[in-house]
C-alpha cells in the first residue's frame, strides 16, 4: 500500500460541540488537496452526521467515552474512519433506511446515513453489539483549479468567437 | 448560531445564522416555538446567513412543518446557500416546503 500524503488521528470525548470541532478539523486537513467549496461542504456534512450518531446513540454516558477519528489523504482524496466503542447497531440495514430513527420522539429526521451515502463516494458500516461501530467513508477530491480550467476553457472559446466575429 | 424573530404584519420571519447542529438545535427550537405561539399567519425561515446545517436541523424543521400544517399555518424558506440547498434537496424537504425570494 502506498504511504498516504498525510495522516490524522483525533480522539475527543463524545460530548456536544465536538461535531463542529471534528468536521472543521477534517475540512482543514483536506485543504492541501485544494478541494472545491462543494467538496469541502460534502465532507463536513457527512462527518457531522457520523459524529452526531456517536454522540446521540453510541453511549449511555457520552461524556465518559470517546469519538475516534482517523483520516488519510492520498493524491486522489480522503479516506476517513469514525468509530466508537459503544453499544453497536443491532440491525444495520434498518438503521440505514432513509427516515428510520430509533428516537422519533426527539424529532430526528433519520437521514444521517442517507446524507453520508449521498455526500461521500463510498460508505462502509461495521458494527458489533456492545463493541462499537466503525464508519468508513471515502471522498474523491478534485482540485478546485481543475474546475477553474473548465471555466478558463469556456472563457477562451468565448473570447475567440468574439474576436472572429469582430474580424468578419 | 444566532436566531431572531421578526414580525412583519402577521408574518413571522425566523432568522437563523451560523452553524446549526446537534449541539445547538434545542436553542433554535425553543426560539422558533416562541414565535409560533404567537400564531402568525405565515412562517418564513430566513437562512441567508446560515453557513452549515445537517440532518438534525432537517428533523427539527420537519416536525415544525407538521405542527404548522395542523394549525393551518404555511411554512416557507428563503435564502438557501450552496450547502443548505444541497441538504434541503437531499432530504426531500424542498418538495413540501416552498422557497420564496
Amino acid at each position: 500500500m502506498m504511504k498516504p500524503l498525510n495522516e490524522l488521528k483525533l480522539t475527543v470525548p463524545a460530548i456536544r460541540g465536538n461535531e463542529a470541532f471534528i468536521r472543521s478539523a477534517v475540512a482543514a486537513f483536506c485543504v492541501s488537496l485544494e478541494p472545491s467549496l462543494e467538496t469541502i461542504n460534502d465532507i463536513k456534512t457527512a462527518v457531522s452526521e457520523a459524529v452526531t450518531n456517536v454522540i446521540v446513540h453510541a453511549y449511555d454516558k457520552p461524556e465518559d467515552n470517546y469519538i475516534y477519528t482517523e483520516a488519510e489523504l492520498s493524491k486522489d482524496g480522503l479516506s476517513i474512519i469514525i468509530r466508537d466503542t459503544g453499544r453497536g447497531i443491532a440491525d444495520i440495514a434498518e438503521a440505514m433506511r432513509p427516515s428510520y430513527t430509533s428516537k422519533p420522539e426527539k424529532e430526528r429526521s433519520g437521514l444521517g446515513f442517507t446524507f453520508m451515502q449521498t455526500f461521500m463516494d463510498s460508505l462502509e458500516v461495521e458494527s458489533r453489539l456492545n463493541k462499537g461501530t466503525v464508519i468508513k467513508m471515502k471522498k474523491l477530491i478534485k482540485k478546485a483549479e481543475e474546475n477553474g480550467k473548465n471555466i478558463d476553457m469556456i472563457g477562451e472559446e468565448a473570447i475567440k468567437s468574439y474576436i472572429n466575429r469582430a474580424e468578419e | 448560531m444566532t436566531t431572531y424573530r421578526e414580525f412583519l404584519g402577521g408574518k413571522l420571519i425566523f432568522h437563523i445564522s451560523g452553524e446549526l447542529d446537534e449541539s445547538n438545535i434545542s436553542d433554535a427550537k425553543i426560539s422558533l416555538d416562541k414565535g409560533i405561539e404567537q400564531r402568525p399567519a405565515v412562517v418564513v425561515l430566513d437562512l441567508s446567513r446560515m453557513t452549515f446545517i445537517d440532518s438534525t436541523a432537517i428533523g427539527m424543521i420537519l416536525s415544525r412543518y407538521r405542527k404548522l400544517k395542523s394549525l393551518g399555518i404555511p411554512l416557507c424558506v428563503k435564502g438557501l446557500g450552496a450547502q443548505t440547498e444541497k441538504v434541503f434537496r437531499t432530504s426531500g424537504l424542498l418538495t413540501i416546503i416552498p422557497v420564496v425570494g
